[in-house]
């Protein structure tokens, strides 16, 4: 056990209350910034069903195809890859992001379609019939 | 009053230098290691619309973006500065000068209308390094050898700032336990939540154009797994200042810790770096005795080409 000093320094003693104070204050404030955060990573109640902004490719043949993260949105993270559909779709600029991704999709891709589909999550990952609605946003050819 | 005067106690008694010094080598380390690896997607900033530019915490201020020549600046004096840091060398300068690069270098990647959680407890984690006397031991600086650090060089200067490191660890826990019932409530603990995220997560990397955990569909079949499952995890957040007393309650919250970050990465994959590599525990044990245990490995070894031998560990301390 250390004993206690009655002349400690009172400076870190600030700093550690004002630290301690300045992570919590989110929470507090219901407020998510960064670095300070309530930490609402995957907290809320997910219901089975979801609409999601979905960008595809659209084959000769008229098969739909996957297109990879980085031909949506430059990217390795998905959930960046969400946010920039999200972020088009909401601000009316599906249109310029179809032509964007288009110039990154691959060969056997003939145009691009950005929709928004609602899926039911749990069907979809046991290979089951998913898909609930489909609205088509943009549509655009991949010019070589 | 007491029970404040014990946590004054706790909070500010003396440590060795090389307790702090091996907790600037360790957040440092990784912290230049992980803006080397994700470099690219740092870099792949220049180029986004600046219609999507919604500046976060520190940056709030801003109005556009920054140029393409300072952004590319910013990331190469940050990741300098880093290296400088974790050598302790001219730490009076590039400790808090990392610190800050590193807040704004990740506030600035969060502010294109995705709020990234990786790199939150980092970044509290480095400034509480950088602004403290951080590279007393081993460090360039100090010039110091491992072996070189002893009792007499204890003081709270050392200990403190490692203990709010842990504190701010602990409270990242209780704040991410509580975001789960106030935003999910008891359905998140009881119902299907946890299933429906699980499944979200592969379903979304499914549609666009990643790789789903193979995980995801043998687990969403087994619905009954996911409500132990769900509240295990708020029990482990919420009971996360458990680690703060004695060693076997914190060996057994940072098993589970890192067991709920394992799950979480096989399952989602979902990385969650900093805890991943046990960095974000760090400051929650006594890390001298990493130094310690390797000065007197080299003290035996000297001892036995000597012809005499020491134990390998040093006696426990009171």
């Amino acid at each position: 056990m250390v004993p206690r000093s009655g002349r400690r320094n009172r400076f870190p003693v600030l700093i550690v209350v004002l630290v301690v104070a300045a992570v919590v204050a989110p929470a507090v404030r219901d407020r998510a910034s960064f670095p300070l955060s309530t930490y609402p990573i995957y907290a809320d109640s997910r219901p089975r069903s979801v609409t999601l902004n979905v960008a595809v490719g659209i084959g000769r043949d008229g098969s739909t195809r996957p297109l990879s993260l980085d031909a949506i949105a430059d990217t390795d993270d998905p959930l960046i890859a969400q946010s920039t559909l999200d972020r088009a779709v909401s601000s009316g600029r599906a249109e310029e992001l179809c032509l964007i991704i288009a110039t990154r999709a691959g060969p056997e891709v003939e145009s691009v379609e950005i929709a928004r589909e609602r899926h039911d999550l749990i069907d979809r990952v046991l290979d089951e019939d998913s898909l609930r609605s489909r609205d088509l946003l943009a549509r655009c050819e991949v010019i070589r | 009053m007491r029970s404040l005067g014990r946590a004054s106690d706790w909070m500010f008694a003396p440590a060795p230098p090389t307790r702090l010094a091996l907790f600037r080598i360790l957040v440092g380390l990784f912290a230049t290691t992980y803006l080397g690896v994700r470099l690219p997607a740092f870099v792949s900033l220049v180029g986004d619309p600046s219609s999507d530019f919604e500046p976060v915490g520190v940056l709030w201020w801003m109005s556009e973006p920054l140029p393409d020549g300072v952004w590319y600046a910013l990331l190469a004096f940050t990741i300098a500065s880093g290296l400088a840091f974790t050598a302790g060398a001219l730490f009076r300068w590039t400790g808090p000068l990392f610190a800050v690069l590193l807040l704004v270098v990740t506030s600035y990647r969060s502010s294109w209308g995705q709020l990234l959680h990786f790199e939150n407890l980092l970044v509290i984690h480095a400034l509480i390094i950088g602004f403290s006397r951080s590279a007393r031991a081993l460090s360039v600086d100090g010039r110091r050898p491992l072996a070189a650090t002893d009792q007499a060089d204890t003081d709270a200067v050392y200990g403190w700032p490692v203990r709010l490191a842990a504190l701010v660890t602990v409270s990242t826990y209780v704040l991410a336990g509580t975001a789960k019932l106030r935003y999910g409530g008891l359905d998140w603990v009881l119902g299907d939540s946890l299933r429906n995220h699980v499944a979200y997560s592969a379903v979304r990397l499914e549609l666009l154009g990643g790789t789903p955990s193979p995980l995801a569909a043998p687990l969403v079949e087994r619905a009954w797994i996911f409500p132990p499952l769900a509240f295990t995890t708020v029990v482990l957040e919420l009971g996360a200042p458990i680690a703060l007393f004695g060693r076997r309650k914190r060996n057994a919250w940072v098993v589970g810790a890192w067991l709920f970050h394992a799950g979480v990465a096989a399952a989602m994959f979902v990385v969650f770096p900093y805890p991943l590599f046990l960095i974000a525990f760090a400051p929650l044990f006594e890390l001298e005795r990493i130094a310690e245990r390797f000065s007197a490995i080299r003290r035996n070894r000297r001892s036995a080409a000597a012809g005499t031998a020491v134990p390998v560990l040093p006696p426990r301390r009171p």
